[in-house]
């Protein structure tokens, strides 16, 4: 399966340009899109899971654009939208039968099947009587992700999932996403966090203003910003000079003062030492970057 | 797709049924319909009988509320389903999955619809559960079945699109349910009844209410009206679909669902004008037919002396061979004739003498030219083939657009269609009004007031009806077999009707007068009422049947009376020429379906009655004599004097069926022909029948509004009797006119000869000439050879002359007075006439104690007539009358007389003893100058020196709603002391100040600034003592009434020095004259004024009075 988008743009009224000339090939697997708040990540995913038109450009996916397609295309997608948490007066097990009904599911022992084990499989099957908005916030982001993944869809479109959630939900949630992600399916991730990405992606790209930086595995982005990722230890009066001057990605409490870690083309501080860079060192090196 | 439908429609039916205000409203409805249902339509309900008198009325009232609530509470909930979309996030994985967003649209329909249709069977489920457990009204399954279908299913749909669309394009809830609750108000309070009911989307107006005869009439038409919402409803849905903002997923919502929009408006909009063309067509077809006998009134004509008829009932068509055997009774020779017959009904061959001749139509007129002309003398005998259908807009042109276009209502709730002649599968009803049989010359009436064209002739009837089916004519029923039967009446007769259907048939016959009862088999809700009587029966029909001739001297002239059972939609109208309504036929009564709307056939409530009245005075009947009371009481207001409705129930579609009997004993049997006084068989028949009727000698409550009868003295002040019939006057007043003037004049007739002596000659006459015409020369000469008495002065005066008499009563007087041994009461009074034409009045007292009805079983009148007095033109008497009893109040009736009221009347006080004064019983004439007052300049609120102005204020709403406020005619309205009005209106009563019209101007106190002013001429300069007449509350209200406090009224006296405010205390006042005060006044004119504010409930502004002193 392949997701071609070609020069996708998308104009909001008469100014605000909320995506700019995009292009991305995005081939089966999980795919990230990341970029700040405000990128033109929702606006992309949007477009891609036909809720909204693009303003140019097209989308082609498996050859199919997208714009003449939208049934077939429809049939075969799930969505995650970003604020999934208000329902209905409706339960757990109805919401997602109703899901699975629309998906195409029509016998009713073969949906009940589904039901529950896509519930099992999220661990909701507890909270399958319960009414769906009295669900927590984490149960709530499960219970979206089991409608979305319910007819098996080729096409998964997840936009910003992990916000507001705990870590033990976060970790929870990028496992069932990594778990997805194997087979023939397209999973497109669109987060912030870049956490989310570097734990599951094998493709990415990261959208800022609208437009791509950087499209490619996580790795080639990251090793963009080798020798480029330093940690030092500053006493608590030269902290605040340090967060002044680079771009900080993490400042730890130690014996004598601080052990912050912070990413710049070269470091200036000679008690520093050069270390290996993760994905969030890449990212924040990038927009630190591109912010010149 | 049929899968995706059912899972949204599902969903949305499980949210919807998860609802709170979805769950009180179903839980409401249950519980209050339930409650509603025991108390309505159980057979234990206080409600009266009629409410629950036919079957289908049961899910007929149930679902005219629930659609009213309902369509309130689905306003909500299917905007509801657009707010909550746009509001939650969830419901974006639903519009990306793969769906049109027609299927999600209808899908959603389809759940709303599928939610509360359901709730509707469920309910009339319980209903039907309640209605077999506790009414005894039959059950009939049918309205079960058709009513959700017809009155629901197009009005649920509509709603939902309309609340669709509208969500669509406002995409604010809250203004979209106001938008739908101000339809269903404007619906229900407005446009309801508006062009034929086009505007009535709720179905709570259409006439749906169903016959176990024939169902629910022109059901056809009703259908279209439903079928154009329901065509609006999808038309609004297709459109909904292409607002919806989701991305399209198919061409269907993009290209075809705006088309599918339009088509469906346009759709609902011909079916909306095929609709209405059918009612304009009526009215077109009734102008066109009125056009074309105004043309053929002058026309001479031949005139029927026999009618042999076969006819042939098959399914909803009858097919006939009419032979008529015609005579020219015109002193010409006529090459031309014609007859008239119901445009509905198609003429497919005449002949002449068996000789085929052509004919021409225009409408209902067919005009026959034989091969020769017809010389005066001649018999021809025309035979006409002809089939088809009535049609019922054909009927009663004499009656206007606007009456008949009104509802007919059944306790505000059912409405019934107005239908005038029924040619279904299983029933079939003919009356001469609908032309279904060739009538000779122009349909009845048709010339009146100049002409009525009314003829007595020979009938000879032959029905063929289907297995089962039972035919009803005039006459004897010859069973000829094979379904054939021959009905030929012993006796001429003016008309016949036909009636065919499953009847079960009652006899029995008391003195060689047979009584048949036709009802439906299954309509015996009277019989548990009449278990035991059955031997006493002959005895109490004697008796009835005696009293009613006995009171109007006549006898029943027919050999049998037919009571038939008719669907309840049978509707007749009031004639100006005549007394008798279609309602009932020679021989016959058309009792409406189930004794609906029949006072006498609530044997409940009557029982209800009996038994509180008998244990407040401790008496016990046995079951039998209650049965007879019943049969009395049932007998006297179903077919003798049977009270109109008040005027205000009858504008409301409110309607009692008229089977007054009374037009067997002269309106079917004689005709009195004037060529000259072309009213005076009516004016004959209008005395009879309100002889018959005991015309009222009381005057009804006093706080009422005009009577009919003070309507007809106002209406015939400035204009002829012949004027007034003519005039567009509404045709309850102009059959009022005819009968009070016919009562006027022959009362008038008999007061210039000894009691008994006009009426005797006039009741022998009418023997004299049953089924035959009288012509007026034989009265004339009759009553000039027999009394001495020549009435053609005063028929013309009375069908030309233009005033009234009007009569002022002076000092009345009770007390006790010595006769003999004896004290007896002596009331004397002065009574004078102040018109330039004489008149009557008719004087009677109410004895003390019987201020209501004395009993059960006793209908003697509460009133006796004491004395009848004629005065001449401005002619005064004092009159005195003797009474053994103590009378309790007078009544002064002027008959027809400018007087309002018309019936004045004077309660008395506890009478004194006047051991000197001498019994008087008698009339003295006075001189007439003598009973004014000079020295008092008195202007009332009826002169022109008095002024109370309203402005033409209308509130905005009501003007755009009705238009500006008109120029009204003026007229005396009710008294509502507990809601008065804020515009002055005038009352009329006989203790307010008045010279004959006693009357007043009242106001809701607060009114606005709107004052009464009095402006009293002075012709010499000096001091003059100021009064105000004030009524005496107790006379003008209850006792409930007289809680209300009046308050103070404030007159403003404008004199020389200045002005004077003075207060006074409306309700301790001392009734009569108050003195204001005395106030130095130069000649010219004078004013006082009253505000319309008094601290109380409202003001009453009367007359004022000025004495020189």
């Amino acid at each position: 399966m392949q997701i071609s988008i070609q020069n996708l743009s998308k104009i909001y009224g008469q100014q605000k340009r909320a995506l700019d000339d995009v292009s991305l090939q995005i081939e089966s697997g999980l795919f990230g899109l990341l970029g700040p708040n405000g990128a033109g990540k929702t606006t992309l995913m949007r477009i891609l899971v036909t809720l909204m038109e693009p303003t140019s450009g097209q989308v082609l996916v498996d050859g199919r654009d997208l714009q003449h397609y939208r049934k077939e295309i429809r049939a075969i997608s799930g969505y995650l939208p970003q604020g999934f948490s208000a329902f209905s007066k409706i339960r757990t097990w109805e919401f997602l039968d109703y899901c699975a009904r629309l998906s195409g599911l029509k016998a009713k022992a073969a949906r009940r099947d589904a039901v529950d084990a896509m519930l099992e499989k999220v661990g909701l099957f507890e909270a399958r009587d319960r009414m769906a908005k009295k669900l927590s916030g984490g149960m709530k982001r499960r219970l979206g992700i089991a409608q979305a993944l319910i007819g098996d869809p080729k096409l998964l479109i997840v936009d910003e999932p992990t916000t507001g959630l705990d870590p033990e939900e976060r970790i929870r949630f990028r496992n069932i996403l990594a778990d997805m992600g194997h087979s023939e399916r397209i999973i497109i991730l669109s987060t912030h966090i870049v956490g989310d990405i570097s734990s599951t992606c094998n493709d990415m790209a990261l959208l800022n203003q609208g437009r791509v930086g950087f499209h490619g595995p996580p790795e080639q982005f990251i090793r963009q910003a080798a020798g480029h990722a330093f940690q030092l230890e500053v006493s608590d009066r030269d902290l605040p000079r340090i967060k002044e001057k680079y771009a900080v990605i993490s400042t730890i409490p130690a014996e004598r003062g601080w052990l912050v870690q912070v990413v710049a083309n070269r470091l200036e501080e000679p008690a520093g030492k050069t270390i290996e860079p993760d994905l969030e060192h890449a990212y924040v090196y990038f927009m630190d970057k591109q912010a010149g | 797709m049929l899968h995706t439908i059912k899972a949204i429609a599902l969903y949305e039916a499980l949210n919807i049924l998860r609802d709170w205000l979805f769950r009180i409203f179903a839980g409401l409805s249950l519980l209050i319909m339930t409650g509603l249902n025991i108390l309505f339509f159980s057979s234990v309900s206080p409600v009266p009988y009629s409410v629950r008198s036919i079957s289908g009325f049961i899910p007929y009232t149930n679902l005219i509320l629930i659609t009213i609530a309902q369509t309130a509470v689905l306003a909500f909930v299917a905007t509801d389903i657009f707010k909550r979309d746009r509001k939650l996030d969830t419901s974006e994985v639903i519009y990306i999955r793969s769906l049109g967003n027609s299927t999600y649209i209808f899908a959603k329909t389809l759940g709303i619809l599928g939610v509360f249709f359901l709730l509707d069977l469920l309910l009339l489920l319980v209903f039907a559960v309640l209605h077999l457990a506790f009414s005894k009204t039959g059950f009939t399954a049918a309205p079960y079945l058709i009513y959700p279908l017809v009155m629901v299913l197009p009005t649920l749909v509509f709603v939902t699109g309309l609340a669709f669309l509208l969500m669509q394009l406002i995409r604010n809830q809250a203004i979209t349910v106001l938008l739908i609750l101000g339809l269903l108000g404007l619906n229900l309070i407005y446009l309801g009844e508006k062009q034929f009911y086009l505007f009535d989307f709720l179905g709570a107006f259409l006439p749906l209410t169903y016959s176990d005869f024939v169902g629910i009439p022109d059901l056809g038409w009703l259908l279209l009206q439903r079928g154009m919402y329901l065509a609006f409803g999808l038309a609004f849905l297709w459109l909904s679909v292409r607002l919806f903002r989701r991305l399209p997923q198919s061409g269907v919502s993009t290209r075809l669902a705006p088309l599918f929009g339009a088509v469906l408006l346009l759709a609902g909009g011909w079916v909306a004008s095929i609709y209405l063309d059918h009612f304009y067509n009526g009215i077109r077809l009734r102008e066109a037919m009125a056009g074309i006998n105004q043309r053929y009134l002058q026309t001479p004509n031949l005139t029927r002396e026999r009618l042999q008829l076969t006819l042939k009932h098959s399914g909803r068509r009858i097919q006939a061979d009419a032979a008529l055997t015609l005579h020219n009774r015109t002193s010409a020779p006529l090459d031309q004739f014609f007859i008239s017959l119901n445009p509905g009904l198609q003429v497919t061959e005449t002949r002449i003498n068996g000789q085929t001749v052509s004919h021409s139509r225009e409408q209902h007129l067919i005009t026959i030219r034989p091969p020769q002309a017809v010389l005066p003398g001649d018999t021809l005998r025309l035979q006409l083939n002809y089939a088809g259908r009535i049609d019922d807009q054909a009927c009663y042109l004499d009656v206007a657009d606007t009456t008949r276009h009104k509802m007919f209502l059944i306790y505000l709730m059912n409405k019934v269609a107005k239908k005038h002649a029924f040619i279904e599968d299983r029933f079939l009803l003919l009356t001469a009004e609908n032309l279904w049989y060739p009538r000779v010359g122009l349909p009845e009436g048709a010339g009146f007031p100049e002409n009525r064209q009314g003829n007595f002739g020979e009938f000879d009837l032959t029905v063929q009806c289907a297995p089962g089916m039972l035919p009803i004519s005039q006459g004897e029923r010859e069973d000829l077999g094979d379904g054939r039967y021959r009905f030929r009446p012993p006796y001429s007769l003016p008309r016949i009707s036909l009636v065919i259907g499953p009847y079960r048939e009652d006899r029995i016959t008391v003195d060689s007068l047979s009584y048949h009862l036709y009802t439906l088999p299954s309509h015996r809700f009277f019989e548990e009422y009449f278990q035991e009587v059955g031997d006493t029966l002959p005895a109490v029909i004697r008796e009835a049947r005696q009293d009613y001739e006995r009171a109007l001297n006549l006898s029943y002239p027919f050999r049998k009376l037919e009571l038939i059972e008719v669907p309840v939609q049978f509707y007749t109208y009031p004639r100006i020429w005549s007394v008798a309504t279609e309602r009932v036929q020679p021989e016959q009564a058309f009792l409406p379906e189930n004794g609906t709307l029949l006072p006498g056939a609530d044997f409940k409530s009557l029982d209800r009655r009996m038994n509180w009245s008998l244990d407040r005075n401790n008496q016990s009947m046995t079951d039998k004599e209650k049965e007879i009371i019943r049969f009395k009481r049932f007998v006297e207001s179903t077919f003798t004097r049977q009270d109109a409705l008040p005027r205000w129930m009858s504008e409301f579609g409110n309607y009692i069926p008229n089977c007054d009997i009374f037009p067997h004993f002269y309106s079917y049997v004689n005709i009195l022909d004037s060529p000259r006084w072309p009213l005076l068989n009516a004016a004959l028949e209008g005395y009879l029948y309100r002889k018959a009727n005991g015309a009222d000698p009381g005057g009804g409550r006093f706080s009422e509004g005009m009577t009919d009868e003070e309507q007809v003295s106002r209406a015939l002040r400035d204009q002829t009797l012949t004027a007034l019939l003519k005039s567009p006057r509404d045709s309850r007043l102009r059959t009022d006119a005819v009968q009070l003037s016919g009562e006027y004049l022959f009362k008038m007739l008999e007061s210039e000869r000894a009691p008994g002596q006009v009426s005797g000659l006039l009741i022998d006459l009418v023997e004299a000439h049953r089924f035959s015409i009288v012509r007026d020369s034989l009265l004339i000469r009759q009553l000039q050879q027999q009394l001495d008495l020549d009435i053609r002065p005063a028929l013309q005066v009375w069908q030309e002359g233009k005033s009234l008499p009007a009569f002022k009563v002076r000092d009345i007087e009770m007390y006790r007075v010595q006769d003999g041994d004896r004290l007896r009461y002596q009331v004397t009074f002065l009574l004078y006439n102040r018109a330039e034409v004489p008149g009557i009045v008719e004087i009677a007292f109410r004895a003390r104690g019987e201020g209501r009805r004395r009993g059960f079983g006793d209908f003697g009148s509460d009133t006796d007539l004491a004395r009848t007095v004629r005065l001449g033109a401005r002619e005064a008497r004092e009159i005195g009358i003797v009474l053994d009893s103590e009378p309790q109040m007078i009544q002064i009736n002027t008959v027809l007389a400018e007087n309002l009221p018309r019936v004045f009347t004077q309660r008395f006080d506890d009478p004194e003893t006047r051991r000197k004064a001498q019994p008087f019983d008698g009339e003295k004439a006075i001189a007439y100058l003598d009973l004014e007052n000079p020295g008092e300049i008195v202007v009332d609120n009826e002169d022109s020196g008095f002024e109370a102005y309203n402005p033409p204020y209308r509130s905005w709403l009501k003007r755009t709603l009705l238009g500006e406020r008109g120029e009204q005619e003026e007229t005396y309205e009710r008294f509502r002391s507990w809601r008065p009005p804020n515009q002055w209106e005038m009352i009329k009563n006989a203790a307010f100040f008045g010279d004959y019209v006693h009357s007043a101007h009242y106001i809701r106190s607060d009114g606005g600034p709107k004052k009464a002013i009095w402006t009293v001429p002075l012709p010499d300069a000096g001091t003059y003592d100021v009064y105000i007449y004030i009524i005496d509350k107790n006379l003008l209200t209850n006792r409930w009434e007289r809680r209300n406090e009046w308050g103070t009224f404030n007159y403003t006296i404008h004199h020389d020095d200045g002005a004077e405010d003075i207060n006074l205390d409306a309700d301790s006042a001392d009734p009569g004259w108050n003195l204001l005060g005395s106030y130095y006044f130069s000649q010219g004119k004078a004013v006082v004024e009253l505000v319309d504010r008094s601290g109380g409930k409202l003001i009453i502004a009367d007359a004022v009075k000025f004495i020189k002193r």
